[in-house]
């Protein structure tokens, strides 16, 4: 296994907002604040980190024929335990983040890593999978939170960076999430091709 | 005679043959061990899940509900300072999801009404009390979904909360903006100022409905 790969892959060529398009409801979703951002982002890191170990642990007890069902399962028992454990002992993120954590059962990012790489993988490699997938999602959270905070309200968090009268309220909306995410891909793909004709 | 048997069997022959693993489909699905290792393995997965769910509730179950309590009991401490509050049993009106008289000093001075209603991006949870004349003494929001910055400029803002104070049933319906009975909305922010209003509508009717 290659930490440095997995990493890059996670947060770069694969990363599953911006290059895989996965999780994209809960992306536009919560992103308006950046405290939500990184709310939501650690909390799928962790059961990404633990769906992935479990998987990969029974993936040769699992028959092929009902991995999904076991999958979802899996997935959920694991959603439920951050729920509960967020609305114990984080009750303002959990108030915040609201139904999406339960939503988090059916993110695509954590199935699709479970179905792609944990199924295939040792335990250590999807460990890590989960980790630098998890890592790639919050900092796509905390980069399109910062910028849909900062423009939307002229503020993060309690410091005000200008005068709320000249933000532009659009981008806490649906709408700014939109925008937000579609400049971010396209930030991205220029990026991409441009360092693969450098590379080239 | 012989050419259109040559096309019939022709045109039978692609169709027997998605017929075969069809055919030997159920023979594998029904084999007691194959049906009882995938049933197996799934029911001890879920067990175990269903396991785990139950200690991690057992934990935190008394946390969350202190939580709750506490979050409540202030919530009922800000609208209407009392002593203690009483539970009123019965068939609560709609909207109203807990209905506590307000004691102080051994006598009833109003009443804590929690109620729900639909904001602009869902329910709308608060505690509105009532002082025994009739008239609001407080609103404060306990659960909400609203829009960030805007939804939460009425149900987050207690200087926009305060402004139902002091409005009473007997004026009719409490409204936003308009009527009689209005309080001033926050612009861009009309259904969750609705929403608090519906909520506060309900209370009222609540303990007109008492005495």
């Amino acid at each position: 296994m290659d930490f440095g790969k997995q990493l890059k892959e996670g947060l770069i060529t694969q990363n599953p907002v911006l290059v895989q398009l996965l999780g994209m409801c809960s992306t536009l979703a919560i992103t308006t604040t950046v405290s939500n951002g990184i709310g939501m982002g650690l909390s799928v890191t962790a059961i990404l980190i633990c769906s992935n170990v479990v998987i990969s642990l029974l993936r040769k007890v699992i028959p092929s024929q009902v991995r999904i069902a076991a999958y979802i399962v899996v997935i959920a028992g694991f959603v439920t335990i951050v729920d509960l454990l967020l609305q114990a002992f984080a009750q303002d993120i959990a108030e915040s983040l609201g139904v999406f954590i339960p939503l988090i059962v059916v993110n695509c990012i954590i199935l699709a890593r479970a179905e792609s790489f944990a199924s295939k993988n040792k335990i250590l490699p999807a460990a890590v999978d989960g980790l630098c997938q998890g890592i790639g999602y919050t900092l796509v959270l905390v980069v399109m939170s910062a910028i849909r905070e900062l423009v939307g309200t002229g503020a993060i968090g309690a410091t005000q960076f200008f005068p709320a009268e000249y933000s532009v309220m659009m981008l806490t909306l649906p709408v700014g999430g939109f925008l937000t995410l579609g400049f971010l891909i396209a930030l991205m793909q220029w990026a991409q091709n441009k360092a693969g004709k450098g590379g080239k | 005679m012989s050419k259109d048997n040559n096309k019939s069997t022709k045109t039978k022959a692609p169709k027997e043959q998605p017929k075969a693993p069809q055919a030997a489909a159920p023979k594998v699905s029904l084999d007691p061990a194959y049906i009882g290792r995938i049933t197996g393995t799934l029911l001890a997965i879920c067990a175990a899940v269903a396991l785990l769910l139950g200690i991690v509730n057992y934990i935190t179950k008394p946390i969350i509900d202190e939580a709750q309590a506490a979050k409540n009991a202030a919530a009922m401490a800000q609208v209407l300072q009392a002593d203690e509050y009483v539970p009123l049993e019965g068939e609560l009106p709609e909207h109203v999801t807990a209905l506590y008289s307000a004691v102080s000093g051994g006598e009833t001075i109003g009443w804590a009404v929690q109620t729900t209603a639909n904001g602009s991006q869902g329910p709308i949870t608060m505690v509105v009390g009532v002082d025994t004349a009739g008239a609001v003494t407080g609103v404060s929001v306990i659960k909400h979904s609203e829009t960030p910055n805007i939804g939460t400029k009425v149900v987050a803002d207690q200087n926009v909360l305060d402004r139902f104070v002091g409005l009473t049933h007997e004026n009719g319906e409490v409204t936003i903006n308009t009527g009689s009975n209005s309080v001033d909305g926050v612009s861009g922010a009309t259904y969750s100022s609705r929403g608090v209003a519906a909520g506060v509508n309900a209370a009222l009717s609540a303990v007109a409905g008492l005495s």
